[in-house]
């Protein structure tokens, strides 16, 4: 089921006042769960045996995890889970991708192979999440961060709570469990706020992202034709076509969890206000970039442990993280750009200038610095999304040398940068909280606002384009 | 949790009047503006779906408009011929897309289907009387429900591509003839067991429309790659009874087999560029015949 359906919008009420029609939390979490299957199973219920599969393995895995004091032991089950879950995600994400590359591989030395080992796998919706969060609940058991539950119901709930099921954020188990194993009460300021999130999202998504995506579209495929202008506004759009397509995505699931009660991580922090690139990355997909952190840069060893080591786990979390996104050369050399680019900071000591305030926080307007900071640190992300949204590593660098060489105005495509404009200015005036968005005190403009939005929503919701984390 | 509802309940309503509201007040607006006139010398008005719309350049046959539109139900033809040759007197042949396929059963779809609806109704809500409102809505109401609160939804393009909106000729360049002949091949053969009810009761009330209008109908078989001509005998028999049956007075052009290069197909029922343009200057020459 999409966030942006009619479906979705009978679901979510009706799913709503039986929650809370239902007293006893323990009650509630079956309802989540049953919720959260049909959910999921809306989309192809043949998948909903993958997630009880994934959900069984860390269930058990975890507990015997708790129960052996043996370090070997521990070591073991956590193993398994590990095993298992990279397993599936291996096979229905990667599958074809080796056997492609294999016996491409081997036609190049002069063997010819048939494609007989390829198979026809359709990749579960949202396996890459929530394999991540039941690999990090066994994690943190094993590291003696939480302790491993034995309400089965619960444990459940957490894996596949529909709202962040299929897209994130990637929950810890230490931030959601003990929400789903304690009462909830209904606060109408939290659901007022899920819904002002739900609102906004929907309206990032089907209005600004949608939108942009009908002049992205034409404009990557049509590249050889284009002039280098209306390519550099093609890869503005797509820059901003995918940030609030994902971070659209994000804020519906949050809001719709704060409905339910439950209060999930945030996802995006204003990414593209960041004055460099590691800002830009404590901003953007949080909740994967911090688990690559948590549960590979760290254990690697960091930054602490010398140079060559720090480099070298720079390269692979961001290698990691570029093939996490899907089977192409294409992300993994997105992610290689990232990790150089990361890496020109990290070397120099310069990763940790800006970890906790937005831009500006205290001003309206940022300093001229400031504004040079944020512009390259854009254009340098904006470059590296040629090689996440073009078809092939050739595709891009053409792409890119047609936009430099062949440069000149813009003749047409011109009209999303209203759409752009528009959304600056909104994302700058609300930047302070990421989770309050449309803060507006006077109770008439505020719903005028509402309802202005909900119509420009339902007005360009005609398309209903599926989210672009959905293939990851 | 009442002071949620109640609030709730409040912004819903407040909502969907304002959206009514402007809906209504959008519609009037277009109406008022959109340009039904055509050019007087245009007498030959090309309605259906995208076989007339790939196959037939309107710029070649000059004396005629194409307002054919791609997955049109003969619902929304039928309402385009109603509504331009009211405005237009000079229009004395309507010509409309009756490919083999067209009365296939799950062409019905076309007419009632969400996804259809979600598409077409908005779009071309400004041709619509009470009755066609009616119908549409007996088929599908909580669809037409939905789409009556966002009326407006397609005001700005309605305004800017104009006419084009609802219909136009579609210059396709591309040629994807190889993968449709390999796709086919794969395919099994086609056989249909019911007529779509509704789509042939649109197309007899289009019948009906010219026949009491004193224009003349013809009912258009666009070109067809050879590979697909044998898997639509049957059907094109059954059709052709119907016609004689129940529109005895239209002209059925049969066109399927019309000789055309391989490069000049977009895929197997549809015309690119080039192959339209050759059988539009084919159709041209019958006319100035």
């Amino acid at each position: 089921m999409l966030f942006n359906t009619l479906e979705y919008f009978l679901f979510l009420p009706i799913t709503f006042f039986l929650y809370w029609a239902i007293k006893e939390s323990r009650y509630q979490n079956i309802f989540i769960l049953i919720s959260s299957y049909i959910f999921y199973g809306w989309w192809d219920w043949r998948f909903l045996f993958l997630i009880f599969l994934s959900t069984f393995v860390d269930y058990f895995v975890a507990i015997r995890i708790e129960e052996n004091h043996k370090q070997k032991r521990k070591k073991i089950y956590l193993l398994i889970s590990i095993i298992f879950n990279l397993s599936i995600l291996g096979f229905f994400k990667y599958y074809n991708f080796f056997v492609d590359s294999w016996i491409e591989l081997l036609s190049k030395i002069g063997y010819q192979v048939t494609d007989v080992w390829t198979l026809k796998i359709i990749l579960p919706v949202g396996i890459s999440f929530y394999t991540f969060q039941t690999m990090s609940y066994s994690l943190d058991v094993y590291r003696s961060e939480i302790k491993a539950t034995k309400d089965f119901i619960s444990f459940a709930s957490f894996v596949s709570f529909f709202p962040q099921l299929v897209a994130g954020p990637i929950e810890r188990a230490s931030n959601l469990l003990p929400q789903i194993l304690n009462k909830r009460k209904f606060d109408y300021k939290q659901s007022v706020n899920g819904l002002k999130l739900i609102l906004w999202g929907l309206f990032k998504k089907v209005v600004i992202a949608d939108s942009l995506s009908l002049l992205v579209t034409p404009i990557f495929e049509n590249y050889t034709s284009l002039n280098g202008g209306e390519l550099l506004l093609g890869l503005i759009y797509f820059s901003f076509q995918i940030y609030c397509d994902f971070s659209g995505y994000s804020d519906i699931a949050i809001g719709t969890a704060k409905m339910f009660g439950i209060e999930l991580r945030s996802n995006f922090i204003f990414p593209y206000f960041s004055r460099d690139i590691s800002e830009f990355w404590r901003r953007w997909h949080v909740s994967l970039s911090s688990w690559f952190r948590d549960y590979i840069y760290i254990p690697l060893g960091g930054s602490k442990k010398g140079k060559w080591i720090t480099i070298r786990n720079i390269f692979i979390i961001f290698i990691i993280s570029g093939f996490w996104h899907g089977d192409n050369f294409t992300f993994i050399t997105w992610g290689l750009i990232h990790a150089l680019l990361y890496l020109a900071i990290a070397v120099s000591n310069k990763n940790r200038r800006y970890t906790t305030a937005i831009v500006a926080a205290n001003r309206m307007t940022p300093s001229i610095k400031e504004i040079f900071q944020i512009s390259i640190t854009f254009f340098t992300v904006m470059i590296s999304w040629v090689f996440f949204r073009s078809n092939t590593i050739i595709d891009s660098f053409l792409y890119l040398q047609k936009m430099m060489i062949n440069f000149s105005i813009p003749i047409s495509y011109r009209s999303g940068l209203v759409y752009i404009f528009f959304f600056i200015v909104s994302d700058w005036l609300n930047r302070k909280d990421e989770r309050n968005p449309l803060n507006i005190s006077s109770v008439y403009v505020r719903w005028t606002t509402y309802i202005l939005m909900l119509l420009l929503i339902f007005g360009h919701g005609g398309q209903k384009n599926e989210f672009i984390y959905f293939q990851f | 949790m009442k002071k949620f509802i109640k609030r709730g309940v409040l912004f819903l309503i407040i909502t969907g009047i304002v959206s009514l509201i402007v809906g209504f007040l959008s519609v009037f607006v277009s109406k008022k503006t959109f340009e039904y006139k055509i050019k007087e010398k245009k007498n030959i008005l090309i309605v259906g779906n995208s076989h007339t719309e790939c196959s037939v350049n309107d710029s070649i046959i000059s004396n005629s408009v194409n307002l054919s539109q791609s997955a049109s139900s003969y619902f929304y033809s039928y309402m385009k011929i109603r509504e331009f040759t009211k405005y237009n007197p000079q229009i004395d042949t309507v010509i409309i897309s009756f490919s083999d396929n067209d009365l296939f059963s799950q062409k019905e779809k076309w007419f009632s289907s969400s996804q259809k609806i979600n598409n077409k109704m908005t779009r071309h809500i400004i041709l619509f009387n009470k009755d066609d409102y009616l119908d549409l809505f007996k088929s599908n109401p909580l669809e037409v429900s939905f789409q009556t609160f966002i009326l407006y939804s397609d005001f700005y393009n309605l305004h800017m591509q104009k006419r084009d909106f609802i219909g136009s000729y579609n210059k396709i360049n591309v040629n994807k003839i190889d993968e449709a002949i390999i796709e086919f091949n794969l395919s099994p053969p086609i056989v249909d067991e019911e007529i779509a009810i509704t789509e042939l009761k649109y197309l007899q009330k289009i019948y009906e429309f010219t026949q009491e209008s004193n224009i003349k109908l013809i009912l258009l078989n666009t070109p067809i790659h050879p590979i697909l001509e044998k898997h639509f005998s049957v059907i094109k028999a059954r059709n052709l009874e119907i016609v004689s049956e129940k529109m005895p007075n239209a002209t059925y052009f049969d066109h399927t087999s019309f000789v055309l290069e391989n490069s000049m197909y977009a895929d197997l029922s549809h015309l690119n560029n080039k192959g339209s343009n050759k059988y539009s200057e084919f159709l041209q020459s019958i006319f100035n015949k």
